[in-house]
């Protein structure tokens, strides 16, 4: 059932690289890991992946531009933007920019397997765009009031 | 006869009184020098001399009294508002010109004051506003910086957790993983308030508002009585705002309270649209009192709440130009059988009533 996916992950954080490389590896996927956008680029020119996890903030070239220059070519390869300083305006950029989820750090390790099964599960699920559903998201801007 | 006096224009307290004097003197020197024949010349010139210096001597005391001294009292008044004592006023008495410039001189000082007082409250204002965005700036930077890293730790220690078998070892990794976690919630809790500068106001019914704020706040077993007043003006607000303001109180309140209680919701017109929060939690401790809107302060246990939430609800409070006044019992406020009260003054949008029954 579970099947083994090429992954590439971009973040400038080393150390969560390391840490997410081992988690990925010990499940049975092929991970690659690249420190920046300019190194995921040639990497995502020659190979094809499955699911590439990118930091949305990082120095030159963030995950956005990533995106939007890897989704015209790409399209089976399933974009997950990651980010420590999530805003409702870069989750709305996110999926208009076509990403096929928005991971806020820091994750439990639940929630990073659920989002990688779905997206190895997920053929069926390739009609999915985001652009539909960035309006209604773009609503919640104005107060996310919280209690806590 | 003194009011009627100081009636008098300058011109007349000189003219009138001098005249007065010269006609004495020279009534004085006539009668020495036709009503005393046989005097000497000397004794004529002499007494005219005298005369003349007496004529003098008077005359000056008159300007003195009617311009010199109260010139120089004003030119005196003057220098210690320049010193800065703004509280200084010339005295008025009588409506001669120089009553007149004191009375110009105390209205314009009435101005400064007033200008001075609304300069000083705009300052603290814009300080307060400058603080709180200094601490959404710090909030936005810091959450990046601490978030990458516990995104690792947290990852780590789960993954840790699940690879060990020793229930030692376990228990720490799980240590590690909850501590991350609430860290995180504490930057997620700095971030989940809206610093921004930026108020749009409308005139709306606070009420609803109230609402927004009690269908967003978690009420779990908390009783929440309501008592609104039917015809309460609009107010000009920012709904968004005001409802985070409300939130923070009404969290706070559920906070104090712990287990349970009863939370009651006021709304009346007095003076402005004042809205109450009072609930039954043990009220707020005199010492507290002082600090209760300080940023970062808490009584909270730690990692229970940033310290900011009250501070942000007065700040946007004070930003829609309203008071807010705090009651507790153990302040010596007569609040009976309750603990904390919020009371929330916000001016009436002119003319603009709610619907009845909302």
């Amino acid at each position: 059932m579970r099947q083994a996916l090429e992954i590439l992950i971009v973040d400038d954080d080393k150390a969560l690289l390391g840490v997410l490389r081992s988690v990925l590896e010990a499940e049975g996927h092929r991970v690659e890991v690249a420190p920046s956008a300019y190194d995921a680029l040639p990497r995502l020119e020659h190979q094809r992946y499955d699911l590439v996890l990118v930091d949305l903030k990082m120095r030159r070239m963030d995950g956005l531009e990533l995106l939007e220059h890897e989704r015209l070519r790409q399209r089976g390869t399933r974009m997950v933007i990651m980010t420590a300083y999530p805003t409702v305006d870069s989750a709305v950029r996110a999926m208009r920019e076509g990403a096929f989820d928005y991971l806020v750090k820091p994750f439990k390790l639940a929630e990073l397997r659920a989002l990688v099964e779905r997206a190895a599960g997920g053929e069926a699920e390739e009609s999915r765009g985001g652009a539909e559903r960035a309006p209604d998201t773009a609503r919640g801007d104005e107060q996310e009031p919280k209690g806590g | 006869m003194f009011d009627l006096i100081a009636s008098l224009s300058i011109k007349w307290k000189v003219i009138l009184p001098v005249t007065f004097i010269l006609l004495v003197a020279f009534g004085m020197s006539t009668y020495v020098a036709v009503g005393m024949p046989g005097r000497g010349l000397g004794v004529i010139v002499a007494t005219q001399i005298g005369a003349l210096v007496l004529v003098g001597v008077a005359i000056a005391a008159v300007v003195h009294a009617a311009i010199y001294y109260p010139i120089t009292r004003l030119i005196r008044t003057m220098g210690k508002v320049e010193r800065g004592d703004l509280s200084a006023r010339a005295r008025v008495r009588g409506r001669d010109e120089i009553s007149r410039l004191r009375e110009r001189f105390n209205q314009m000082v009435e101005q400064v004051e007033a200008k001075n007082r609304e300069l000083a409250r705009a300052q603290q204002q814009l300080a307060q506003s400058e603080r709180l965005a200094a601490v959404g700036l710090l909030a936005a930077g810091v959450a990046h910086e601490i978030n990458n890293p516990l995104a690792t730790i947290s990852v780590a220690a789960e993954s840790l957790l699940e690879s060990l078998a020793d229930p030692k070892a376990r228990a720490l990794a799980r240590a590690i993983g909850e501590q991350a976690a609430r860290i995180s919630t504490t930057v997620a809790q700095l971030l989940s308030f809206d610093y921004s500068p930026r108020f749009d106001l409308e005139p709306g019914d606070i009420r609803d508002v109230i609402e927004e704020a009690l269908a967003a706040v978690d009420l779990g077993r908390f009783r929440v009585s309501r008592h609104y007043e039917p015809r309460l003006p609009k107010v000009r607000m920012d709904a968004g705002k005001l409802r985070q303001a409300f939130c923070n109180i009404v969290d706070n309140a559920l906070h104090a309270m712990g287990e349970k209680g009863e939370l009651s919701v006021a709304t009346r017109f007095r003076d402005g649209v004042e809205v109450c929060f009072s609930d039954t939690g043990p009220g707020i401790a005199p010492a507290d009192a002082r600090r209760i809107l300080d940023a970062f302060f808490t009584t909270k246990e730690v990692g229970d709440g940033s310290g900011l939430g009250l501070t942000v609800a007065y700040h946007f409070i004070r930003m829609h130009r309203g008071e807010m006044y705090v009651y507790s019992p153990a302040l010596g406020e007569p609040n009976p059988g309750r603990g904390a009260s919020f009371v929330i003054r916000l001016p009436a949008a002119e003319g603009e009533l709610n619907e009845a029954g909302a």
